[in-house]
């Protein structure tokens, strides 16, 4: 983590990740401002860090489960109303790549 | 099968097991196959702003189940969180183990090829919903998506590429198929999707040890196109070395109709899943007394089953016809009344031909009909030559159809009831006197006229006799004659 | 409407007042005066006055009401209602009305709290402004040409502007503090794992934690002794927890803690205020020192690694599929793209931006993994005080309010929650008391931090400074 320059290409692909279209002024100025918050976040780069466990959280509850037993269902049809598209009782989503 | 082409091939496998819980793997909806799309849905596994998951305990009971019946370390564990899109995944990402998976190191024995394949781990995970294609809406393609499965409990069981043909393949699936059924944390059904198999296949010249780029076949619905796509795909990627190309990885489509398989048709796309810890869960640490009390209940395993037998046999080499039906017995279950056979002293191999045979071709509907205090009965008469192999099958069938029915009763009713010595005797007497021919040249040493004698026996008593005491009777009046002369 | 919660319940409990009246009058209050602070996104008027309703004829029944009876509450719009639009101050969740309610809001309502409406918040609690709301930024009701703080700035101002006794919000960074500071009232996020995060719609879930606010510690303590509880819906609940509100105003004899590492770089006014608190808490009798919490500094970094990457996730099921805004493309993937680059502001855009990247291949140890540790470092050197000291104390921020859109560059808005990140990352409580103002009157709080589940002494302490506080901020409108 020396030297955090992320660039455009960088940004693109991470965008991509995030399924986030980002315009080209966007792409620029997320290429600049990740850098230099990144390069904030240099000084965690110098800690030696080696013999630390990391902390997935901060309290430590264990093998939190719940019994097996079947609860209500949502309405479907009240569920449906808020899609942005259905049909048939189910969600209508746009072609996806792979499936023909 | 492609050693003489100069290539090994090798083989691992990634199955998917569909849990028998109640209800799914975070959320309390119904866990059931086949509903009305959209209807086992609720926030949690709808993926809804501000809903939280909670593990389901019996989940965690059957991974365990399955573990320990894959001779596996039971270790403690973390949910992550699989980050990628698809509209079948209501979160955008998938819940899963990870790199700390609940099973590890474990093995499963192919009983066949005598060969153990090490299981690598067997981890947690919920499913997706699933989407069908349906063609153009107003002018554009578009697919509908059923969230019902989205959030059912799977544990992935995967291999080591311990395998090497597609019949060992084959094997290890219908053998941990039969374990997970046993182990009572899966139905195994292949059609409905309960088990869903990925096979990873690569091939390298004989000669060299490093495996070949391997290829991920998805879509296996039956242990027939998993044969059947590992053949095509072997033959496929040695095609293309032996014309100088080299093997993309890349995950790849069988098609059954058409019988081989294809790349898929998905953008190149570097996977990059971005797994961290899912915040919203505890860390699972299962305690040894869980454990013990789990594998306290296991009922006793497939593997130990067909020991079981080859130890009642007492033999060393059995033929592949008798570990056929060795494996039969165990996979139908009619395994415990040959044992139980064979502690009445009934020979082994009379009643394991009569219980992987008759048996499971009689009963094949529900094997639980068959009473084994009965079958063992019958097999005992049958060793005792009291019925013919033909008397004791009739008796079986009746059986089936009426399986509280004594068999003594039966064995009345279809008038197999054995005839005195004296009627017997009676009987080979008249055939000696109205066929003196015949008779004169058995006795001269031609042999096969014993059948001769036995099949008119039979006729004249109405296949009340028993063979084998007719050609008793025949052998020792020979030898009175030969010792006579 | 001057009134506090407790003297609320109190007049509604002894039917001196009808819950219908009160809920009237502060129904009132945020017709007049919210046009000038942009508090709430919605109001729920009709449910407020049918929930006052039911009250009230419960009360004729003589039935005996919750502890918070008539209480007129302000929801920050991330938490679930069914019913009732929950737009978390993003375009991409326009219109969409969830069906089932956050457990801390039924908790609420199970104490005869009346739900008055849902306020303004940065996008998805990002933000330390609630000017990153996709609808309007909420003003500071102390001096409208300042930001409340953020991220539950519509929820501060709705208690700093009277407008409700209480108002419930979410703290993952600093969000409740920070605009509670910034508002001149008291705000307090309690111990990771105290209240539900069932229904809230997450930011950073390892983080994320519901709160009060409220104009005095009193009222503070009651709405946190209603929300906070174990639910089995949440696997990070804690079992049996819950808040005992009764704590005295007594330090005397307390050992306090001065984080060192959070009175540098902090604003002159700020400084002679948290010297203010430290006189004043000797003054009562309490032992005050100052402490070295070395890794704290190091906190904004892990924060603004770990809150991205998990919101990253948290918000990816936003795409346009079951619910909410879609922007339709050819194909699914075209369709996600423009889905997310039209529901999302600049600032989520960019903290989804800096959490994917810190997780993707490559960057994870280096970034999230590092973040993790860092975290653990915060955690002992916290323990490590509270062997010394029963509680801590700092600015809860470095400044008073500034002015809206007077921070452009987002990590100079990032620093706003350099004091308040750490409790966070520990998972502690911690709660921000008004103490004292600058010359031009904007409010400056006092933080105080205390160990897990130490509710109890921190809620002391606060209420300790409250008795030596300024007299209050009041908003503009009510000056004379
Ligand atoms: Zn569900």
């Amino acid at each position: 983590m020396s030297e955090q320059e992320i660039s455009e290409e960088e940004t693109l692909h991470v965008a991509h990740l995030a399924r986030l279209g980002l315009s080209g002024a966007e792409v620029k100025s997320f290429s600049k401002q990740l850098s230099a918050i990144l390069q904030h976040a240099k000084d965690i780069a110098t800690l030696d860090l080696d013999d630390v466990v990391p902390t997935k959280h901060a309290i430590s509850l264990m093998n939190v489960m719940r019994e097996d037993t079947v609860g209500d269902s949502l309405d479907r049809d009240e569920v449906l109303a808020s899609a942005p598209e259905a049909q048939s009782g189910m969600f209508v989503v746009p072609k996806i790549l792979g499936e023909s | 099968m492609f050693e003489e082409q100069g290539f090994l091939v090798t083989i691992g496998l990634e199955v998917h097991c569909e849990l028998l819980t109640e209800t799914k793997l975070f959320c309390s909806c119904a866990n059931s196959f086949g509903q009305v799309p959209n209807t086992n849905i609720c926030p949690v596994c709808l993926g809804l702003p501000g809903s939280l998951p909670v593990i389901n305990s019996r989940a965690v009971d059957f991974a365990i189940r399955i573990g320990l019946s894959l001779n596996c370390e039971i270790r403690p564990s973390v949910f992550h969180r699989k980050n990628y899109f698809y509209p079948d995944m209501p979160k955008g990402y998938q819940v899963s183990q990870y790199d700390e998976p609940i099973c590890v190191n474990g093995y499963l024995e192919l009983p066949s090829f005598d060969k153990k394949v090490r299981v690598l781990r067997a981890h947690m995970e919920e499913d997706t919903g699933k989407s069908t294609h349906i063609g153009r809406i107003h002018g554009a393609e578009k697919s509908l998506v059923d969230f019902n499965r989205a959030g059912v409990p799977l544990v992935e069981i995967v291999s080591e590429p311990d395998m090497t043909s597609a019949d060992e393949a084959r094997e290890y699936v219908s053998e941990l198929r039969s374990i997970l059924v046993a182990s009572g944390a899966t139905d195994g059904k292949m059609e409905e999707g309960s088990l869903r198999v990925d096979a990873n296949v690569s091939v390298r010249r004989v000669g060299t040890n490093e495996l070949g780029t391997r290829c991920e076949i998805k879509n296996l619905n039956s242990l027939r196109s998993l044969g059947r796509a590992i053949t095509y795909e072997a033959k496929r990627q040695i095609e293309v070395i032996e014309d100088g190309g080299a093997i993309k990885q890349e995950t790849r489509h069988w098609n059954e109709d058409q019988g081989r398989t294809s790349g898929l048709r998905s953008k190149e796309e570097a996977y990059d899943y971005r797994y961290f810890p899912e915040p919203d869960l505890t860390p699972l640490a299962p305690s040894n007394e869980l454990v013990d009390a789990i594998r306290s209940q296991l009922p006793i395993m497939p593997p130990e089953r067909r020991n079981r037998l080859r130890l009642a046999g007492k033999s060393e080499n059995y033929t592949r016809s008798e570990l056929e039906q060795i494996q039969t017995c165990v996979n139908f279950g009619s395994d415990e009344m040959v044992l139980l056979a064979v502690s009445k002293g009934v020979p082994f191999k009379l009643a394991l031909a009569r219980a992987a045979n008759e048996v499971t071709s009689i009963f094949a509907d529900d094997p639980t009909v068959i009473d084994p205090g009965k079958f063992v009965e019958l097999v005992s008469l049958e060793a005792s030559s009291a019925l013919s192999a033909t008397q004791s099958k009739a008796v079986l069938a009746e059986l089936a159809v009426e399986p509280t029915k004594d068999v003594k009763v039966i064995i009345a009713e279809l008038g197999f009831v054995g005839l005195s010595a004296d009627e017997l005797a009676q009987i080979v007497n008249e055939l000696i006197e109205s066929n003196p021919k015949e008779w004169l040249r058995y006795v001269e040493g031609e042999n096969q006229l014993g059948g001769f004698f036995i099949g008119k026996a039979m006729k004249v008593s109405n296949g009340k006799i028993n063979g084998r005491e007719v050609a008793q009777i025949m052998e020792r009046r020979r030898n009175d004659i030969l010792a006579s002369r | 409407m001057d009134l506090g919660a407790q003297e609320i319940a109190d007049l509604v409990k002894s039917s001196k007042v009808s819950a219908t009246q009160v809920v009237e009058a502060h129904l009132d209050e945020i017709s007049r005066y919210d046009s000038r602070v942009n508090a709430f996104l919605l109001v729920m008027a009709e449910n407020a006055l049918e929930q006052a309703k039911r009250i009230d004829v419960r009360r004729s029944k003589g039935e005996e009401l919750g502890p918070l009876a008539g209480v007129p509450i302000a929801l920050k719009d991330n938490m679930a209602v069914s019913g009732f639009a929950t737009t978390c101050g993003s375009k991409i969740l326009e219109g969409w009305k969830p069906p089932y309610t956050a457990t801390a809001v039924k908790r609420l309502v199970a104490a005869d709290a009346v739900l008055i409406g849902k306020t303004n918040l940065d996008e998805f609690a990002m933000g330390s402004s609630t000017e990153n709301s996709a609808y309007f930024p909420t003003k500071n009701p102390i001096d409208p040409t300042k930001v409340p703080g953020g991220s539950s700035g519509g929820s501060a101002a709705s208690v700093a502007a009277r407008f409700t006794p209480i108002a419930i919000g979410s703290d993952t960074g600093g969000s409740i503090r920070q605009p509670a500071s910034l508002c001149g009232i008291v705000g307090v996020k309690p111990t990771y794992g105290l209240v539900s995060r069932y229904g809230l719609v997450a930011f950073a879930s390892s983080l994320d934690q519901i709160g009060p606010f409220a104009r005095n510690v009193q009222d503070a303590a009651l709405a946190l002794q209603v929300l906070a509880g174990h639910d089995d819906r949440d696997s990070t609940s804690i079992p049996g927890s819950h808040f005992d509100n009764s704590f005295t105003d007594r330090v005397a004899g307390l050992r306090i803690g001065v984080i060192q590492e959070m009175t540098t770089g902090i604003s002159g006014a700020v400084e002679h205020t948290l010297n203010d608190a430290i006189a004043f808490l000797r003054s009562m009798g309490a032992t005050v020192e100052a402490v070295s919490i070395p890794s704290t500094t190091y906190g904004l970094s892990a924060y603004y690694l770990i809150a991205p990457a998990e919101a990253s996730s948290n918000l990816s099921r936003f795409d346009g599929v079951r619910y909410g805004l879609r922007v339709p493309g050819a194909d699914i993937t075209q369709t996600y793209e423009q889905t997310r680059a039209e529901g999302f502001g600049a600032e989520v855009k960019r903290r989804m931006m800096l959490g994917t990247y810190a997780l993707s291949a490559g960057y994870y140890d280096a970034l999230y993994g590092r973040a993790q540790k860092v975290r653990t470092l915060i955690l002992d050197d916290f323990a490590k005080a509270y062997g010394a000291y029963d509680v801590l104390i700092s600015p809860t921020s470095p400044t008073v309010a500034f002015g809206l859109g007077d921070k452009t560059d987002p990590l100079a808005m990032y620093m706003a929650d350099v004091c308040t990140i750490p409790s966070n990352l520990a998972g502690h409580p911690a709660m921000s008391v008004p103490f004292g103002c600058d010359e031009a009157g904007l409010p400056i709080g006092i933080q105080v931090l205390a160990p897990a589940m130490g509710e109890q002494i921190m809620f002391s302490v606060a209420q300790s400074l409250q008795n030596g506080a300024a007299k209050p901020a009041v908003p503009v409108w009510r000056r004379d």
